[in-house]
Parts: structure tokens; sequence; C-alpha cells
């Protein structure tokens, strides 16, 4: 793993990569002046060996992260069907007793986060669990299925002779996925750094269209009413206005189009509840009944959907006896159980004395005295905002930021790796795709100097080859 | 792990992506463009839709005073927020007309006579969770 400072500079690249979606490239700065997103020139450079090991790694973790939805699940009140059956007054979960309210998840919402959890599974509960006075009892039901696509895990990694260490998972919204999927992929096209038969770690274009007609496909086998090719709405945050969450999510949809399906561009504010039936609409308007939504993704994060108005709405709609209630992508275990910084003490409880516990940094939620070099990182934060890192008692840098009410975990200091550069020191973070379950790529983000130690959203992106000849 | 394919053979997009790419027409904010109307008295106070009920009147707007002398309108804004109740209060800095005034009515694409109804079904009941700092939704 090298930084190669001097790459080809594409004529126009900035235009080039606009006109494929990154729209989003200046990034403004608090003084008033722009940084480019894009690192046009400077690249890393992996060997294959050093690409297997990330490989591996990200395979690993991902049997591990199953492990530590599995204990967290095990450890809900709800998941015990009488629980479920009779509980519809009473709170069960505390956060003494339920992982998943110690970090802060409404209890309404935790039945639905273990049915998404278990579907398809042996183990499954269904549906018609809810059915109290047993009106659908005729019709015992199929497990349902609940698509889940993608997810990005954040390694540290040194290079060839290091051991990869998970920083945090981000498995419900993650984003650069059009600058790993597109953006490097063509400047690798157009570049020619390298006549390694392997070229680039990137397969997430091909990987997901294949996931998309997988998990379709295994949706209508559970809800075989749906029609053969159901309208897969996209939503995205419409305040967001640099553009980035648009086209990232404006990219997945195109993946999801190239594989079959009709598609559709919406707004989360479109997304409306039918106050008749609970159904659930694409709203294009107030005053007409928009069309029920079958299926969607939202690249919004569950942790701020279920505390708004429409999170009651919804998880009642998903909860529908009849199962037909809107799917969601991705479903709402991936915020509860993964894609928090919770889940980073859970995987150190159950593998710290495992072979494969050596991917992990010993991580807790509450410090122990010993710890004095750490990461204080918010359980639910993005963008690296209110993280703190700490060497031997000292403060290193923090970021501010709004989060952090739900608590903290610890974890112990491993400092990104360091690249000299020209305008500072580099610190990269490896961003390895998850596409169905499966690594499928990486996309690496820098930072710069001793406050680009936390991977804020001013780092740029950098490209990368696999054995480049430069 | 060896035979897992690594990398991709050709990124093609559409027609649709690169548009949107060039600044094509993106998802339009439903609550950015979407009146919600309510049945107020001259205090924009809300009462009840059945005090809007038109009458048969004939013609453009006509004499908004009901038989208890009080006055009636239809007040709307983007802004107002879906699903309030009777008694509350709207907020400054809507319009209105007058319950009867069928030429309004026809502007914003109402039916000619009878109530107004804000549907059945609520949108932006989700989103702009941190709507405050237009931070990404992503990580």
């Amino acid at each position: 793993m090298r930084r190669v400072a001097h790459g080809v500079e594409r004529p126009g690249w900035e235009q080039t990569n606009a006109s494929l979606g990154l729209i989003y490239n200046a990034t403004p700065l608090p003084d008033g002046r722009t940084l480019s997103y894009w690192r046009e020139g400077p690249f890393y450079d992996f060997d294959l060996d050093e690409i297997l090991v990330l490989e591996e790694a990200a395979a690993t973790l991902h049997r591990m992260c199953v492990a530590a939805g599995d204990h967290i699940v095990a450890g809900c009140p709800r998941r015990d069907p009488a629980v479920r059956r009779e509980a519809y007054l009473s709170a069960e979960c505390w956060p003494e007793t339920c992982r998943m309210s110690r970090i802060g998840i409404p209890e309404y919402v935790h039945e639905q986060v273990i049915r998404t959890w278990f579907d398809g599974d042996k183990d499954a509960w269904t549906h018609a669990d809810k059915d109290l006075f047993g009106t659908h009892a005729h019709a015992p039901q199929t497990p349902d299925y609940s698509p889940s696509v993608y997810g990005r895990f954040d390694l540290w990694y040194g290079g060839k002779g290091t051991t990869p260490k998970l920083l945090e998972f981000n498995a419900q919204t993650p984003t650069s996925l059009l600058e790993t999927a597109v953006i490097q992929w063509t400047w690798l096209e157009q570049t020619g750094q390298t006549r390694h038969p392997e070229r680039q770690w990137n397969a997430v274009h091909e990987l997901l269209i294949e996931a998309w007609q997988r998990n379709m496909a295994e949706l209508r086998a559970a809800r075989p009413w749906l029609p053969e090719r159901p309208t897969i709405y996209f939503a995205y945050e419409t305040s967001e206005t640099s553009g980035e969450d648009r086209m990232n999510v404006a990219y997945l949809m195109e993946t999801a189009s190239q594989a079959g399906f009709p598609t559709e561009l919406i707004a989360m504010s479109q997304i409306g509840v039918d106050q008749v039936d609970g159904t659930i609409r694409f709203q294009r308007t107030s005053h007409e009944v928009g069309p029920a939504i079958d299926v969607i993704f939202i690249l919004y994060p569950w942790e701020w959907l279920w505390h708004e108005e429409g999170g009651r709405p919804i998880f009642r709609n998903m909860a529908d006896p009849g199962k037909r209630g809107t799917v969601w992508i991705e479903p709402p275990w991936k915020g509860a159980l993964w894609s928090n910084k919770g889940l980073l003490p859970v995987l150190w409880e159950l593998f710290h004395d495992k072979p494969e516990g050596e991917l992990l940094l010993p991580a807790y939620f509450e410090r122990p005295a010993t710890m004095t070099s750490y990461a204080k990182k918010p359980i639910w934060s993005r963008e690296g905002a209110n993280v703190e890192l700490v060497r031997d008692g000292v403060p290193l840098t923090a970021n501010s930021g709004s989060y952090g009410a739900e608590g903290f975990v610890y974890q112990e200091l491993c400092e990104l790796p360091s690249f000299p550069a020209a305008d500072g020191v580099c610190h990269p973070v490896l961003g390895v795709w998850m596409i169905d379950g499966e690594p499928a790529g990486m996309g690496i983000r820098e930072g710069v100097g001793v406050e680009g130690l936390i991977t804020r959203d001013d780092a740029h992106f950098v490209p990368h080859t696999i054995g480049s000849h430069l | 792990m060896s035979a897992r394919r690594r990398n991709t053979t050709r990124v093609v997009l559409g027609a649709a992506f690169l548009g949107l790419a060039a600044g094509g027409v993106a998802a339009c904010d439903s609550s950015d463009d979407d009146h919600v109307f309510y049945c107020v008295d001259e205090f924009d106070v809300i009462v009840d839709d059945e005090l809007c009920e038109e009458e048969s009147v004939a013609g453009g707007a006509v004499d908004d005073d009901d038989d208890d002398g009080r006055h009636y309108f239809w007040a709307h804004s983007t802004r107002y927020k879906r699903g309030l109740k009777p008694g509350a209060k709207l907020p400054s800095g809507g319009a209105k007309f007058a319950y009867n005034d069928r030429t309004q009515r026809a502007a914003w694409g109402l039916p000619s006579s009878g109530k107004i109804s804000n549907g059945t079904v609520k949108s932006s009941v989700v989103g702009s969770g941190d709507s405050s700092s237009h931070r990404s939704s992503g990580g």
C-alpha cells in the first residue's frame, strides 16, 4: 500500500466527473474557500495480496456482525413470542436489559427489527404473530423477506504485514458509492496507470445489479402477489442541497433500473401515510390519493425516522398481519443492529478472545480506567461528527456536531496511517463495500493534518489501483 | 476467494441518470408547492369545515357573512401543518378567500362548492430530520 503523489492529471477532469454525477465536488469551507472533494493526480496503489487480505477481512467481519446481530436480538425481551403476543401496552425493554433500548431505539421499533432480521430464517416469526384475533389463521404464512443491498466497512489498514481493523460499519446509509463505482473506475480507464490484470478492486456496479435481481426475486417468492417487476421508489432528503444524496440515490436507482425494475425518484416528504387504511403512498401532490408503495429505498437514517411523526404509522404498516405492508430498503435492522457504534463493543465482547478478534479494536460502552488512548464516538453520528481522539490522556483532535445524546462508545485509539503530501500529512481510511453480503470493492477517503485523523465531510476521495507501474 | 470477481467489465449509465447529472429535474419536495387549506373565522382560528360549506349561490364572491354574523374563509398556505383541529389558530403568513368565492376556488383547482379536503393521505411526515444544517443523510 503506497500513495502515489504525482499521477496523471486528466485535462477537464472536473467536467468529466460532473458529467458522470459528481456534481458535489466543490466542498465549501468555513472561511469561504472551496475544497476539491476529488483528488486528481494522487492515488493509492496496492499489491493484490493486500487486496486479498482486505477482502477476507471484510468477509470475516460480515460473519462476525451477523453473530453480533443475533446476540443483540436475543437479549431483547420482545424476542419472546409470548411477550410479543401479550405486551401491547406495557414497556418490556429497558436500558439495563435490552441493548436496543440502551442505545436509544424506541421500543415500538424492536419487533420489526427482530422480524426483519429473522426473515427467511428457520427460526423466523411472521407477521401472523401479531394476529391476535386469528383473522388470518386460515392461511398460515410463509416467512417474509426483507431485501438488503449494501453497506460499507470503514477499515484501518497499514499495508503489507499489518492486520486490518474495523473502525465502524456504515450499514444503512453509506455514501461515496458513486465515487467508488463510477468516478474512480472511469478515472482508471482514462488514465491507465496500471497494467495489472486486476487493475482496481471494484466490482460494485455489476454486483449491485445482481443484488437487485436476487433480492427482488426473493421478495417476490415471499410475496407472490407483487407484480413481476414492482416499481422501486428511491427517496432522499431534498434539504441536502449539495447534490450528494441525490446523486448517490440516483446512481443506486440506475443500477435497479439496469436490473430491470421500474423506478421512481422521490423526496422523503412525498412519502405519505393514508389516514384511512394506514397504507404508505407516494404523494406527488396532497389533494390526491397517490399510488401505494410496495418497495422503497430510503437514503435516510432510521434513527431519525423513528423519532418523527411518520415513524409509528410506518412501523404499524410494516407489521401488517396480511404481509401487505411496504417493504423498506435497507430494513430497520440495518440501522438498529449494525449501523451504529453500539455494534463495536458488542463485537469486542463476543470476539476479543477469538482469532478473528484481531480485526477489532477494543471497544466499550464505559471507558476502562486503563484506557488512556481512545476514540470517543457517539453511538449515532455521521461524517465524524462529535468524535474525539485522545492520546495518552491528552486530547489529540475533536470534531464538533450535535450528536451524542444517546451516549458514546470508547474504542482504542488506532491512528490512521500517515502519507506526506504537499498540503500536509494525509490519513486514508479504506471503505470496503459489501454488496448483498459480499466484499465488492473499495473507496478511499483521506483527511489532511491532525484534524484529518477523523474522517470528516471535508476528507478527499482518492482513487486506487492494483499493481501500478508508476 | 481467488475466484471472486474483483472488478467490473464496463460501467454504462442510462440517459435518466446522465440527465440528472447534467442538472435535470429531480424529485420535488411536496411541502414546497402543496397548499394546505383550513376553514377559519376572521381571526384565523380553525372552525368546523361545515361552516365553510357553500349553499346554493350563483356567480363569484358573495356575502361571506354566515347566519351567526361571523365571517368564514378558506385559509391556505404551503407552510401550514396538516391535521390541525378546530380551535387552533393558524400562524401568520398564509392567504385566504371567502369560503364561497368560486373564482378563487377555480383558480386553485378546487371543487366549485362544498368542503375542501386536504386528502386522506398525510405527507411530509418523515424527512428533514436534520434539515437545520442541510447535512447529508449518508455517511
